[in-house]
């Protein structure tokens, strides 16, 4: 079959950002956010207080190397860790103005694949192999919207249509070992968006994806959610994938935001260290011949964060004082578009010469 | 270039059986790599890029006979001259013969966490290398430890340690201190960088760079990355379902991309600049099974321009990019009908 | 290419610190596989406690000849009947011994023809005769005072002179012979003990000795385990002191000695093994149990301090002799007839008439005449060392059929039940990493053929093949408990074996494997080295559990009755004493503690699964 190529790159992420738009509450907000884990090593604080938002309608990336804290904020969101050994040390998750944290299993499972989907990166063990694509599509709608049968499967081949799924009325009988690897993440998603969610947490869905897939899914993610108005949480440690996806961006480093900024001032501006250096490793932003700039180091375990400032120990720029005291989040006001800039970094000066 | 290269592969193909019921009725085969032809020129980096299943990392391992080819020949130069001594194709050798030869032929790989044994120490698992070719003995395979965790740019103390201590960063120098200790004329890459996080692998593909630098090594890059392999390569074999369908100078390969697919694959990549606006290829569909390939070339299931009656036909011999010459390193061939130019 | 790897040490740009924190003042210590699995091991309390209850039954198994015993560790006393009777015998033995050494060889061939019990050999008769004397001699030289060894010594150098002589000059040995006859005939008369019964008669004051019957019973091999157990249960003990003292708290020291620690033990066991066997020889105790319990109380062995006479310890307290007893002072196979089936002694049920030997408490009022379990209206008979016959430490465990003591059975029952599951395992271990090896590492149709074998074997339900291996092993030939191990082991395997072959399967795709070969590594090195001591991990938790089901099945073999027989126990074996569920300590202790044993196994292979840290996993 001949490709039906061409299709427009990047949305216009404009009509998000204006003023009007600035003024809507947040869909979801974290305000303090601190899962800890206790392990034989002692409290991992893998979340240590997180605070970002998100807006209806508008999609936030969040970046991070392994160990940032960035998937565990995810699950946190959505309560699916195992407590112990994880542990809620503080902060809130307000969806629409609710704390999650406060609200009772019961209450949770009503909000859990209804308001707040998930997809995750391994497509291929994320669906259940005993089911055929169709069961575990009408599960969901049939659990929350109460549709009965019939009405359920024509739910799904919908969603399957949706989700831009050949043969919808075939596929929907068929197992999951039946379908590649972007088939089934396209099921993944088609699953999440059932009953119309209004954020969708989508922790790396492309990941274990290859390109060519990877450019299939995101363009697929960012048209559901134009149709549907919804709101993304991406989470993903590629900053291609954030450029091209993301309206705002909350950039993570061991367990905190460093950085949280429209993607347009983070990519032209960055102004934390570890962003900056983040993208002066990136071998697509070198020249060739030239060598890459590298952040030297490891990031640190979560049982043994330094003081201060995190990332002063990898830092070029630190100083006596970033051991001392954690720099808090503060507000630029030198944001092009969006709601802010906020870094936080007590040398934003030196930051800026690098 | 009155220097030889370091490596002609031609034909190098690796059909895996499929076997069936109790008695392993062969069933048929997956053509993991079916017929690729390159030259590794010494100091040179050579990529192998192509999606999950292409058999990239198949044919990485067949050159290195990790997995035993089926077919093909691997003529091997140790000497530089011209003039030398006749080359050794590594396919004919036994496993004994090619002992000695290992030395030269190193591989680094993907998964930092399952690339080194986790009962022994870093030393020890570099100094085997070295004891068990006979390179150093007693206190000299310490010293040369040592010096290679430095090269690497690794702590002396390190060595008394176990790789569950270390990052996957660090681990993946061991792995290639190891590699290095038998001062190896060319290294396989086998998605070296691919599974480490930015920062770190913008150290350890810098610390390959400084190593290709200090002593001349060869490599054959594998990796799906096509962001990397433009930054570190000097020549690109782009494959599709077990073939090569592009081979040119890197700058050529992301330049001026004359396949189908080396088309789709680049315009896939997603930029980190969030002003750029780019016209996509979106490829539908996905990669075919390499048990039956599609018949003519392999891609027309998901070519955009694919011709009917051409395409689905006969496998196109590759053919010389417009104004790129034929043969030697600066060649920049394409595996396609629609390209055109003469056949290579 | 010629490159010197013995350059600068690194460009600063990418040296980077190991540790993510400021490395600590003192040198790093690097943990090993092992310190990890010891660390994780040692957080876990249920680990812990089942170890412990684990080693104390095997100290117990071990130790059982010291716990239950009818013979004293120590008794100073005088047999006067056994003096008696070999002060009288001397002369015969002599005599004996010297009408061989008259006779020819023919003759005496000739005599014996039609005995075939009798030596073969003229020379073989003489040995056993002068041998008997010469006990005799040493039974008097151990009772009489050393002033009268003096015929003693006589008689002895006559018998040497006639040994040496009886081949090369005949004549002398019967002349020397004859005369240790008539010195032994006078002795006869002069040696006379005096006894006690009749005080106003003449005769020799014997003089009381010192005997260790129940140590000089003890084996080397029960040594070997004794020792072994000891060194092992105080590892943490000693361990803390080598570590602190011979090791300096080095770590890296107290790694590379682990093994040596380990071989050390061993050594030891088998250093005091031998030592035990040069010293004080092996099993070699000549006391009879029964003969001389009885002895004891019916006073024909008066207890004598040790270098004390007869006549003292009549007057003089500080001249009795002195007996030690073991804490359980009965044989395994002690029985006493009026105690069949008695309930524990601790309990009210358990209480008995001396004079009649009938249970007192109504539950057992009419049990003899109508259960006819129970021989009654015989008085108890009390033997020396034994408690009283209605104290409470008596019985503590009751006692089975026939009447011997049940928490002394258990005992000794506890070192078949124990070991049968070690063995067993070990065998099966062996077997099976053997196998799987093979299999998954050569794969193609030794590895098929293998599978195919295994399956077959799986196939079978394998208790059914045990007895069955049973039925048809000849008890004469191969005792019922080495069969019962040799078939566990030899059908156990097939578990173990598709785990080291998964195992292998799995390890062989992994990286490092993959680079010992590209780093042209020998095939015995990458299996000796980096395959399979990674894949034994899983093997260790298999052995743990394999070693429970073993004891399950010795177990239920001999509950059926195919195991262990009689006199010999086995906690199995010891529920099949008897069915009737009245005598339910018989069923309710062995029960307890094959359930406590087989849960300890359990609860260690779960921690030490757990323990195998995912994160050391490859």
């Amino acid at each position: 079959m001949a490709g039906d190529t061409q299709q427009p790159g990047a949305a216009p992420r404009g009509a998000v950002t204006s003023a009007v738009e600035t003024e809507r509450e947040p869909l979801l907000r974290l305000d303090g956010l601190r899962t800890h884990f206790d392990t034989d090593d002692g409290v991992a604080r893998a979340v240590d207080g997180v605070d970002y938002a998100i807006y209806p309608g508008e999609t936030l990336g969040v970046v991070g190397e392994s160990g940032s804290g960035k998937s565990v904020t995810a699950l946190s969101i959505m309560r699916l860790l195992p407590v112990p050994p994880a542990r809620f040390a503080g902060g809130r998750i307000l969806f629409r103005g609710e704390d999650l944290l406060a609200k009772s299993d019961a209450d949770l499972r009503k909000i859990r694949g209804n308001d707040i989907a998930m997809i995750f990166q391994e497509p291929m063990t994320a669906l259940n192999p005993v089911f055929t694509v169709g069961n575990q599509l009408m599960e969901t709608v049939r659990l929350h919207r109460g549709y009965d049968q019939a009405r359920a499967r024509a739910h799904a081949i919908d969603m399957l249509t949706k989700v831009g799924i050949p043969a919808p009325e075939k596929r929907v009988d068929e197992y999951p070992h039946q379908l590649s690897g972007g088939m089934r993440q396209r099921v993944m998603i088609a699953i999440a968006m059932s009953c119309d969610p209004a954020l969708l947490i989508a922790d790396e869905p492309t990941t274990a994806l290859d390109v060519t897939i990877q450019a299939q899914i995101l363009d697929l993610i960012r048209e559901l959610q134009e149709q549907a108005g919804m709101s993304v949480l991406l989470i993903t440690h590629d900053l291609g994938v954030v450029a091209e996806t993301a309206h705002h961006v909350a950039v993570m480093y061991a367990g905190k935001v460093v950085e949280y900024a429209s993607v347009f001032d983070l990519y032209e501006r960055p102004r934390h260290p570890y962003t900056i250096g983040l993208f002066r490793s990136l071998p697509e932003l070198a020249a060739p011949g030239q060598r890459l700039a590298t952040i030297p180091g490891v990031v640190p375990s979560a049982t043994r964060f330094p003081t201060g400032c995190r990332f002063r120990t990898r830092c070029s720029i630190a100083t006596a004082r970033c051991a001392e005291a954690e720099p808090p989040l503060v507000a630029l006001n030198d944001d092009q578009v969006g709601r802010g800039h906020t870094v936080a970094c007590h040398h934003l000066e030196e930051a800026s010469k690098l | 270039m009155s220097e030889t290269p370091l490596l002609e592969v031609h034909g190098l193909t690796k059909h895996f059986p499929i076997t069936k019921g109790v008695f392993g009725r062969r069933a048929g085969e997956v053509r993991a790599v079916d017929g690729l032809d390159f030259t590794l020129g010494r100091r040179e980096t050579l990529a192998i890029v192509g999606e999950s299943g292409c058999g990239k990392t198949t044919a990485g391992r067949s050159l290195l006979r990790l997995i035993e080819p089926t077919a093909g020949r691997a003529l091997y130069r140790p000497e530089a001259e011209s003039g030398g001594a006749a080359p050794i194709d590594l396919f004919q050798l036994s496993q004994a013969e090619l002992r000695p030869l290992r030395r030269d032929l190193q591989i680094i790989f993907q998964d930092p966490f399952a690339s080194l044994n986790p009962r022994i120490t870093v030393g020890n698992a570099i100094g085997e290398a070295l004891r068990v070719h006979g390179i150093a003995r007693g206190a000299d395979v310490d010293d040369r430890v040592v010096a290679l965790l430095g090269k690497v740019g690794l702590r002396p103390d390190v060595k008394n340690r176990f790789p569950h201590e270390f990052s996957g960063g660090q681990r993946q120098r061991v792995g290639i201190a190891r590699a290095l200790a038998l001062a190896p004329k060319l290294i396989v890459c086998d998605e070296a960088v691919s599974a480490l996080d930015v920062s770190i692998q913008a150290q350890v593909i810098n610390l390959l760079k400084d190593l290709q630098t200090e002593f001349g090594l060869a490599y054959l890059f594998i990796a799906h990355d096509l962001s990397v392999v433009k930054y570190i390569s000097d020549r690109v074999a782009v494959m599709y379902l077990g073939r090569i369908v592009e081979l040119g100078r890197t700058a050529d390969i992301f330049e001026r991309p004359q396949h189908p697919y080396t088309q789709a694959l680049l315009s896939a990549i997603p930029r980190p600049d969030p002003r750029e606006r780019r016209e996509r290829v979106v490829l539908t569909g996905d990669v075919p099974s390499p048990i039956s390939p599609p018949t003519g070339c392999h891609f027309h299931t998901r070519c955009p321009v694919a011709q009917k009656g051409l395409c689905d036909v006969t496998y196109p011999a590759p053919k010389v990019a417009p104004g790129a010459v034929a043969t030697g390193p600066d060649s920049h061939t394409a595996a396609c009908h629609l390209v055109g130019g003469a056949t290579a | 290419m010629t490159q010197s790897h013995s350059a600068n040490p690194g460009t600063a740009s990418h040296t980077l610190a190991p540790t993510s924190e400021a490395a600590p003042a003192e040198r790093f210590y690097s943990k090993d596989y092992w310190d990890l699995v010891f660390e994780q091991l040692g957080r876990r309390k249920l680990f812990k406690v089942a170890l412990a209850i684990l080693t104390a039954l095997y100290g117990v198994a071990a130790f059982a000849p010291l716990l239950v015993n009818d013979k004293p560790y120590m008794v100073e006393s005088v047999d006067t009947t056994a003096y008696t009777s070999a002060v009288r015998t001397l002369r015969v033995t002599i005599s004996s011994s010297n009408r061989l050494a008259k006779q020819t060889d023919e003759a005496y061939a000739a005599s014996v023809a039609d005995k075939p019990a009798a030596e073969p050999t003229r020379g073989g008769a003489f040995a056993v005769e002068l041998g008997a004397a010469r006990l005799r001699l040493a039974t008097l030289r151990s009772a009489l005072p050393p002033d009268k060894y003096a015929p003693l010594d006589e008689i002895e150098a006559l018998l040497d002179q006639g040994e040496a002589k009886l081949t090369a000059d005949g004549p002398a040995a019967v002349e020397a012979l004859t005369t240790a006859t008539a010195l032994a005939r006078q002795l006869g008369k002069d040696y006379a003990a005096w006894d006690p019964a009749q005080p106003d008669t003449a005769g020799v004051d014997l003089v009381g000795q010192r005997e260790h019957p129940l140590w000089e019973s003890l084996k080397s091999w029960e040594i070997f385990f004794m020792t072994l157990w000891l060194l092992t249960a105080a590892w943490p003990l000693w361990n803390r002191v080598v570590n602190g003292l011979v090791l300096r708290r080095d770590r890296e020291r107290i790694r590379r000695a682990r093994r040596w620690k380990l071989l050390g033990v061993l050594a030891l066991s088998l250093v005091a093994t031998f030592v035990w066997r040069a010293q004080l020889g092996s099993g070699r105790s000549g006391l009879d149990v029964a003969p001389h319990k009885e002895g004891l109380a019916k006073g024909t062995i008066h207890l004598v301090a040790e270098g004390r006479t007869l006549r003292e310890a009549q007057t003089d307290p500080t001249a009795v002799g002195r007996i030690e007893w073991a804490p359980v002072r009965y044989g395994y196979a002690e029985s006493t007839v009026v105690e069949k089936f008695r309930p524990p002694t601790w309990r009210a049920e358990g209480e008995i008439d001396p004079a009649t030997g009938r249970l007192v408490h109504p539950k057992w009022a009419l049990d003899a005449e109508t259960i006819g379990d129970r021989a009654v209206g015989q008085p108890m008979v009390i033997r020396p060392g034994e408690p009283e016959a209605n104290a409470w430490n008596r019985h503590i465990a009751g006692t089975d059929e026939l009447g011997r003591d049940f928490f002394g059975r258990m005992i000794w029952g506890s070192r078949v039940s124990l070991s049968v599951g070690i063995v067993s395992a070990l065998i099966l271990t062996v077997i099976g990493v053997i196998i799987g090896s093979i299999a998954g590492f050569f794969g193609g149709w030794i590895d098929t053929l293998i599978m195919r074998m295994i399956e077959i074997l799986q196939s079978i339900p394998s208790f059914f093949l045990i007895l069955l291996a049973m039925a048809f092993t000849n008890p004469e030939v191969l005792p019922p408990i080495f069969a019962i191990v040799l078939v566990i082991g030899c059908i156990g395997w097939t578990g173990v074996a598709r785990l080291v072959r998964g195992e292998f399967l799995r390890l062989r795709e992994q990286e490092f494997v993959v680079a010992a070969r590209a780093l042209g590594f020998s095939n015995a090195r990458t299996i000796f080295r980096h395959v399979l001591p990674n894949a034994l991990s899983p093997v260790l938790v298999a052995a743990a559990f394999a070693v429970a089901s073993g004891i399950l099945i010795e177990s239920a073999i001999s509950f059926l009755g195919f195991g262990v027989q009689q006199p010999e126990a086995s906690w199995g074996s010891l529920v099949n004493e008897t069915r009737n569920t009245s005598y339910w300590w018989i069923q309710v202790f062995p029960g307890v503690l094959i359930f406590v044993t087989v849960t300890c196994y359990n609860l260690v292979g779960d921690a030490v699964r757990d323990a195998l840290d995912p994160k050391m996993k490859v």
